[in-house]
């Protein structure tokens, strides 16, 4: 028992338990799965969530949330699809829309860190309510209305083009994008910083650290993350509007606690965070093929949450030895002094 | 003056402003009918930030109650086309769904140890997705269909020219306005949210109190959205999409702070109010709807950074020093 | 001292943690009314006592009477039945509640499940009536300042019917006019007949209101003195003991007057007041003083850590910068005294932890270098032989001792010119002890300035070079190694100047 406890609280237990049971479910159910035709549309799946949860992670590992990703990503396809259209699909209206559309994750980044560092205001309050913020602007800017794209130029390619005519260019961009933010964590300072703020931000202020100003590029860099994922989405369905992304921060939620991260903070990577995204895409995937109607979604996911997250907590209170200590009285047990 | 007094100032203020700027540049907003119906468009959001007032004085979040509006609705419009069913057993099961989903976030919080706001992220979804798998289906695509069992529908109605919501709304926060103040349930609350720690030390059952307010929140939940069913005789599986936001939105304009142990049953009946002010001036003057979200966005962030700054004037240079103890290192 | 002639009176508690006797034998009499003050140094077991009388340690040996009659208090219930309250340092009070409800917390009075707030304010003002208080019953705690809040806290002591209240440095805290007030609220609780076990570092707080002191040391009672036998050197003796003869006359050490470390006329809130010293490279300049005395606040200051309001400071000539990371750069470096809190980030590995403030060394263009940091991490893990020496482990999981060398080697590999060390082995064993006094000592000898506060007066006077001692926000007294003795470093803390030191 304590071997499997043990087991199923290393995150790559976690993970490969999780894989062999979707392995056995697939093999009884649906042998479809196993078909190289559907990894590859796994794959083009998680890349958007992939790239987002990339960002999310720098969130996450300073023990914050973003749950208003989905709604930037929305912001970004529009404002693109609005730049674009107007523009006359050109390749500057293009660039242009790119450039607006970071500049407007930039700017919601930035506002989400100064309210979680200087107002100390919770970040899943902060970040709920810019969700239904930056929701209403789409909603007045596309005036409630998708915006069709029908061009096949340089937004089309974005998000449909082949590199080598075989690597979708959702892939190869998440592949870079990913390597891009495990350089950042692993390699840079800054990384350094984040990982020590995220584990004690009284200790990191000491070491010189600028907390402070870490944590708001750590929002600034979850935002534009979840801004390149809108855009991808927005050329993949050739449309975008208010309901671009909806829903998406629950599957990049789902992919952090499945990735084994620890809300509160401080652990993790990029292989984690990509691995959450791989597990949601193919849970999603799965759920497709065994006929399941979308709407269930959202529940399956809520369930995997729950699951996820419950498993992490026993295990880390168990490795503590708090699961046997609670009884009815703690009262005694509380020490009189910190 | 105290921080309690200033926000419901505020919170006052905020009503008062919006409904003499109504009553100016339209004409009917006085009118007895427009009173009613404001009343009763405001209970929904009203009575779910009643329940939620109970959690978030103690200290906590439920991002549930969303969810658990929707799927008390379609267990009550399910239940409904039972034949013969009366309209009170209809009732009865909504509320009992709302106290089920509230026990459910109460084991995750308390027995699992579960963030609050995790918990009820994903059981919020969970509920939705729930009220997905109960909706009516009609060849596999979700259909809303009319509900016609008077006994239940009666609920939706007047007495007195008084929608039955509204009566029940005004109920529910005198008698949690009483639980609140008068009681030692009431009195722990304050004291969870205020000092959790300190709350331990002097005997307050803590995960009782939370527990307890993650349940009388669902209940709340499922009553009214039991009522908003029996009104609209429908039950459509987005009815409590953004509820659980609106209902936070509304607790924090009505003067509770999050994080907890500030405010009470009737600020929260305020900000109720003030919801629905927002959204009818937003139909009145044919504005579009995104205004209401930005509107209640905004508002949840101005507030809740005028509480953390205003806190930290008034009580940043107060707080204990912090000591330093070096005995008894076992 | 006859057990009948007590409210409560201890006989022989023994109490070990961990085969470590930390209280060995240890008697108490405090007698009804009476204010009994407890003295002892850091680490001397005053803690523990309380926690003993008030039931949240067993004792393992020893009786404990009250009224005369044998007690048994096994939980802190017992010990409140029997009307034994603690004041605790941090306020366990609900400041979005009002007095009465924090009075009645936990204990509430009410009829037909409804609270009877009426009956419970009366009650209220029954007490505070009866002791004097400066109170409104229907006031919120949060509008209070921390004296009132005491007596908020002292309110709920006899609400449960207290006969001994139980105070551990309460003016902690409090600021001189608020210690004025908790005093008269403390003549007023003895003239009632209720009485009060005072905890106190401080010597003035003692004479001002103490009947009676027991002073320990090392887990044993020293002695009991009235009110008349209190004297400062009485008091100091008895806390410090036989003070060993140590080798004073060591070799003077070579001062690098190149590297200087000057403070002017530093303020800081209501902590420091006009504080001005000279630090140089060579030496090791302790800190004494007693807690709340304004010694952490100093060095933060220093660091860059805390702002100060007015004052400068300067390192060899150049004005000292206001943030932390210019002053690393510049050569600083802290060791905080709170370790777990301030010092590591326990889920990181050995490396990083040692890494953390050097990556102006170990990066360039914002890239760190792996090959450097692992050769930084190594080399430190060597020369301060961290154990396990494993580079990947998380430091939450090492010993406080080789946390502490972590925290210490962090700074020690960048030779910083200033470092500054706050309690630097507190709940360190003490084998590591002399280990990190060996690096302190090195890192001086090399030219650097090494500031250390401290509280334990054994390694105040053996460490430094030099000792500045603070009382009240600034510095009261200064002693040469060669002169330093513990006894007249603690009057000196407490307010009273010796021939030892030179005032200043």
């Amino acid at each position: 028992m304590k071997k499997v406890i043990g087991f199923l609280g290393n995150p790559w237990g976690q993970r490969l338990t999780i894989l062999v049971i979707i392995a056995v479910v697939m093999a009884v159910f649906q042998q479809n799965f196993f078909r190289p035709s559907n990894f590859s549309s796994i794959l083009l799946a998680i890349s958007l969530y992939g790239i987002m949860a990339c960002g999310m992670l720098f969130v996450v590992l300073l023990g914050g949330i973003d749950l208003s990703v989905g709604s930037m990503a929305a912001m970004t396809a529009s404002i693109l699809a609005m730049s674009a259209q107007s523009s006359g699909y050109t390749a500057a209206g293009f660039i242009t829309g790119v450039l607006l559309g970071l500049a407007a994750c930039v700017a919601v980044g930035i506002v989400h860190g100064v309210l979680v560092t200087y107002f100390a205001i919770p970040a899943f309050v902060v970040t709920l309510a810019t969700k239904y913020i930056v929701y209403g602007l789409v909603l007045l800017v596309t005036g409630g209305h998708f915006v069709q794209i029908i061009d096949k130029g340089i937004l089309y390619q974005l998000g449909n083009a082949r590199l080598f005519g075989a690597i979708p260019m959702p892939e190869v961009i998440f592949i870079l994008y990913a390597v891009l933010c495990a350089v950042i964590l692993g390699k840079t300072v800054f990384g350094r910083r984040l990982y020590a703020t995220g584990g004690n931000p009284v200790a990191s202020k000491l070491v010189g650290v600028k907390t402070n100003g870490t944590v708001l590029v750590s929002y600034v860099i979850c935002s534009i993350s979840a801004g390149i994922g809108g855009m991808i989405l927005a050329s993949m369905n050739m449309q975008a509007g208010p309901t671009t992304a909806g829903g998406y921060e629950g599957n990049v939620l789902t992919a952090m606690v499945v990735g084994g991260l620890n809300l509160a903070g401080g652990e993790g990577g990029v292989v984690g965070a990509i691995f959450g995204a791989l597990l949601v895409g193919i849970i999603n995937n799965m759920l497709i093929l065994l006929g399941v109607p979308s709407d269930y979604t959202t529940f399956v996911q809520g369930v995997i949450i729950i699951a996820a997250v419950s498993l992490n907590m026993y295990t880390s209170r168990r490795s503590q030895g708090l699961t046997r200590r609670r009884t009815k009285k703690p009262p005694e047990k509380i020490p009189v002094t910190r | 003056m105290n921080t309690k007094n200033i926000r419901r100032i505020i919170s006052v203020l905020l009503v008062l402003i919006l409904a003499v700027i109504f009553s100016f540049t339209t004409r009917s907003f006085l009118d007895a009918r427009n009173l009613v119906e404001l009343f009763r468009e405001s209970a929904l959001v009203g009575i779910v930030a009643l329940g939620a007032s109970f959690v978030i004085i103690g200290g906590g979040i439920d991002l549930s109650t969303g969810g658990i509006v929707t799927v008390s609705g379609l267990v009550c419009a399910r239940l409904s086309f039972i034949p013969g069913i009366p309209g009170a057993l209809v009732l009865l099961a909504g509320v009992l769904t709302g106290v089920v989903c509230g026990l459910l976030n109460a084991v995750l919080v308390t027995r699992v140890h579960l963030t609050e706001f995790v918990a009820t992220l994903a059981s919020g979804f969970v509920y939705s997705g729930l009220a997905m798998l109960i909706a009516f289906r009609e060849g596999g695509i979700i259909q809303s269909r009319a509900i016609t069992n008077a006994s239940f529908t009666f609920l939706g109605g007047k007495i007195g020219g008084i929608y039955n919501i509204t009566a029940v709304w005004v109920v529910l926060m005198i008698v949690m306005m009483l639980v609140l103040t008068k009681t030692t349930f009431g009195l722990h609350t304050y004291a969870q949210g205020s000092n959790a720690r300190s709350a331990l030390m002097s005997g307050v059952n803590n995960d009782f109190i939370k527990g307890s307010g993650f349940v009388i929140c669902g209940a709340c939940a499922g009553l009214a959205a039991a009522f908003v069913v029996a009104k609209n005789a429908a039950a459509p599986v987005t009815l409590g999409s953004d509820v659980a936001f609106e209902a936070i939105a509304a607790c924090v304009v009505g003067g509770l702070v999050l994080g907890g142990g500030r405010g009470d049953a009737v600020g929260a009946f305020l900000g109720g109010l003030f919801m629905q002010l927002i959204l009818n001036g937003i139909y009145k003057y044919n504005l579009p709807i995104a205004y209401q979200w930005i509107l209640m966005g905004a508002i949840i962030v101005l507030v809740t950074a005028f509480d953390a700054q205003f806190n930290k004037l008034r009580f940043g240079q107060k707080k204990p020093r912090p000591v330093e103890r070096k005995e008894a290192v076992v | 001292m006859a057990e009948n002639n007590s409210l409560l009176a201890c006989r022989g508690i023994c109490k070990q943690f961990g085969g470590i006797p930390v209280l060995k034998s240890v008697d108490l009499d405090i007698g009804p009314g009476e204010v009994h003050a407890l003295m002892g140094e850091n680490g001397a077991g005053k803690s523990t006592v309380i926690k003993i009388i008030t039931g949240v340690y067993a004792m393992d040996e020893g009786q404990i009477f009250i009224d005369g009659a044998p007690a048994a208090i096994a939980c802190r219930q017992d010990a409140r039945e029997r009307g034994i309250s603690v004041i605790y340092q941090e306020l366990s009070l609900f400041p979005a509640l009002d007095v009465t409800e924090n009075v009645f917390i936990g204990q509430e009075l009410s009829r037909y499940g409804l609270t009877r707030k009426k009956e419970m304010r009366r009650r209220v003002r029954a007490l505070i009536d009866k002791y004097g208080f400066d109170l409104d019953p229907a006031a919120v705690v949060g509008s209070m300042g921390m004296a009132q809040r005491q007596m908020v806290e002292i309110l709920k002591a006899l609400s449960m019917d207290a006969r001994l209240i139980i105070m551990d440095e309460p003016t902690a805290s409090l600021s001189a006019s608020e210690t004025e007030k908790l005093f008269e609220t403390i003549d007023s609780l003895r003239k009632k007949g209720t009485s009060i076990l005072y905890i106190s570092h401080r010597l003035e707080e003692i004479y001002r209101l103490a009947d009676r002191l027991t002073v320990m040391r090392d887990g044993e009672n020293v002695g009991v003195l009235t009110r008349d036998e209190i004297t400062p050197q009485k008091v100091t003796a008895m806390m410090i003991g036989h003070e060993l003869k140590e080798d004073k006359n060591r070799e003077r050490r070579h001062r690098f007057e190149g590297n200087r470390l000057e403070v002017k006329g530093l303020w800081y809130k209501d902590l420091l007041r006009d504080v001005s010293f000279t630090a140089y490279g060579g030496e090791i300049l302790g800190i004494g003083g007693l807690v709340g005395s304004g010694r952490t606040e100093l060095i933060r200051c220093v660091y860059g850590a805390a702002r100060p309001s007015r004052g400068e400071i300067a390192l060899n000539g150049r004005p000292v910068s206001r943030s932390v990371g210019k002053n690393i750069k510049a050569g600083f470096g802290l060791v905080p005294e709170d370790r777990r809190g301030e010092g590591f980030v326990p889920l990181l590995s050995i490396e990083k932890n040692l890494a953390a403030a050097s990556y102006d060394r170990l990066a360039s263009f914002g890239f760190v270098s792996r090959k450097k940091e692992v050769a930084f991490a190594t080399e430190a893990i060597r020369s301060y032989d961290i154990r396990p020496p494993v580079r990947q482990l998380p430091v939450g999981n090492l010993s406080g001792g080789n946390q502490q060398k972590v925290v210490l080697g962090r700074w020690l590999s960048r030779k910083p010119r200033v470092l500054l060390l706050d309690e630097p082995t507190a709940g360190v064993d003490v084998g590591v002890k002399h280990e990190l006094y060996h690096y302190m000592r090195a890192l001086a000898l090399s030219g650097s300035i090494v500031v250390m506060v401290s509280s334990d007066l054994e390694e105040l006077t053996r460490v430094s070079d030099r000792i500045l001692v603070m009382y009240g926000g600034r510095f009261f007294e200064e002693f040469e190694h060669e002169k330093a003795t513990q006894s007249a470093v603690l009057l000196a803390a407490s307010g009273q100047h010796t021939g030892e030191g030179a005032a200043l």
